[in-house]
């Protein structure tokens, strides 16, 4: 039971807050740098999301009259407490994470939800018109691409006979060659993960061209920087979720070697996030709920199937 | 989104190849050859026919005469605050002189096309814009 107790040190530093922080500011980078070099740009300098956060800190932060004091200045401390709540169940080198039990795949998905709900939240309790168009766009988005990212994911515990993303990864780290029958999932998943970062081609809910910051529009400052960190750490854990669950982890490699390739393997997603967001515009809210439920849920559905029957011939 | 990955080769190509753009005020790229920049102006061959004041669209040029002999500069001295007229012997050529409104100034380049006597140019010089004014209010 000693595991279900992380200490301090595992929250706020390592693999939490602070280590959470700095490595989705570099995955930010990465990101921002391939995307640029796509794009044949040069793209920023390695400390241009720091400085980025430096000004952001540096900057007044505003609250509106109107807005509800307590729920608007909580709800980036919310969200990225949930993305680093949901580091901790995840394995970052080794084959272990700080925190494992029976059903904390579930646990991880549902905290990596919570810095959705509270976009939603923090637009509406903007008071603004751009953040309620913004946050209700953020909601409905929610409801298209949560349940085919779970489906997809369920899909590899089926598979693996276990909901724990520790057991999970150690069961295909120990048989490479069923990763070969989730790929359909992968897929799934990575579109899923795109749109669960509300990225281009999803980018729907803070469309700059149509609702200028959808539920940001009111945000400033440390309050802004706050949120704008918890969504690069939500792409770390979601990357490295995925590198858990249909990538193998680690592959059994511990220390120096699993955290190297811990590093190659959410980068190599953070790549492909970056090429999805270079290669697509932006599609309608009605279009991306098309796509997620006639597309991806029933793709992810046949994962499922598949991984049943897979499951009862070995 | 016919094609969604239409342009996958093209970007998967832009990772390897030297990017498009510079990094700005360290590098700059060579200005084209006939770029219209900042008009320079040469006053000893102009002859005030005034058709560049004509011609401009945006009323961006004014081509005054220097009545001969010398003419009266002002000065304001930091220290007292004292103002003073200094007399500055005319240049015997100069005739004429231009005032160019660069806030106005679209870069078109007529004036230089209207000027029969070739006394005004376009230079390569584009980074016209400036912190705050040079000129400053004499003190008080």
């Amino acid at each position: 039971m000693e595991s279900l107790a992380p200490s301090a040190f595992s929250l706020l530093v390592f693999p939490g807050f602070l280590f959470l922080g700095a490595y989705g500011t570099l995955a930010q980078w990465v990101d921002r740098k391939l995307y640029a070099r796509m794009q044949r740009r040069v793209g920023p300098p390695w400390y241009q999301p720091v400085a980025d956060l430096v000004k952001l800190l540096a900057k007044e932060t505003i609250v509106p009259q109107a807005a509800d004091m307590a729920v608007f200045q909580l709800l980036p401390a919310v969200a990225v407490a949930a993305a680093c709540t949901a580091m901790l169940m995840v394995p970052v080198w080794g084959p272990g994470a700080v925190v494992s039990f029976q059903g904390d795949l579930i646990a991880v998905l549902y905290l990596l939800t919570i810095p959705t709900a509270t976009f939603f939240l923090a637009g509406w309790s903007s008071t603004s018109p751009y953040a309620a168009v913004g946050s209700v766009r953020a909601l409905t988005q929610l409801f298209s691409y949560e349940v085919p990212l779970f489906l997809s994911v369920i899909g590899a515990a089926i598979l693996a006979g276990s909901l724990s993303v520790q057991e999970i990864a150690a069961f295909f780290a120990a048989r490479p060659a069923l990763l070969a029958v989730n790929l359909p999932g992968l897929c799934v998943a990575l579109l899923a993960l795109q749109g669960k970062l509300e990225r281009v081609p999803f980018d729907i809910p803070h469309a700059e061209t149509e609702v200028v910051g959808g539920p940001f529009t009111e945000y400033s400052g440390g309050l802004l920087a706050l949120f704008l960190a918890a969504t690069d750490m939500e792409m770390v854990v979601g990357a490295a979720l995925i590198s858990a669950v249909f990538l193998g982890g680690s592959l059994g490699l511990t220390g120096a070697a699993g955290f190297a390739l811990f590093v190659a393997k959410t980068l190599g997603v953070v790549f492909i996030l970056a090429l999805m967001r270079a290669l697509m515009a932006r599609i309608r809210l009605e279009q991306m709920l098309g796509f997620c439920w006639k597309i991806l849920a029933p793709v992810a559905l046949a994962q499922i199937l598949a991984d049943i029957l897979i499951k009862r011939v070995i | 989104m016919a094609k969604p990955a239409k342009m996958l080769g093209e970007l998967l190509g832009g990772l390897f190849t030297k990017p498009a753009t510079v990094l700005y005020p360290f590098e700059r790229l060579e200005v084209p050859p006939r770029f219209r920049g900042r008009i320079a102006y040469e006053a000893a061959s102009c002859i005030g026919c005034k058709l560049c004041m004509r011609d401009c669209p945006s009323d961006a040029i004014r081509i005054s005469k220097y009545e001969g002999g010398s003419f009266l500069f002002a000065f304001v001295s930091a220290r007292t605050g004292e103002r003073k007229l200094v007399e500055i012997p005319n240049n015997a050529k100069k005739r004429h002189r231009a005032r160019f409104r660069l806030s106005r100034c679209i870069y078109c380049a007529q004036c230089v096309e209207s000027c029969p006597k070739k006394c005004l140019r376009s230079t390569d010089q584009y980074e016209l814009a400036v912190l705050g004014s040079n000129i400053k209010p004499p003190k008080r």
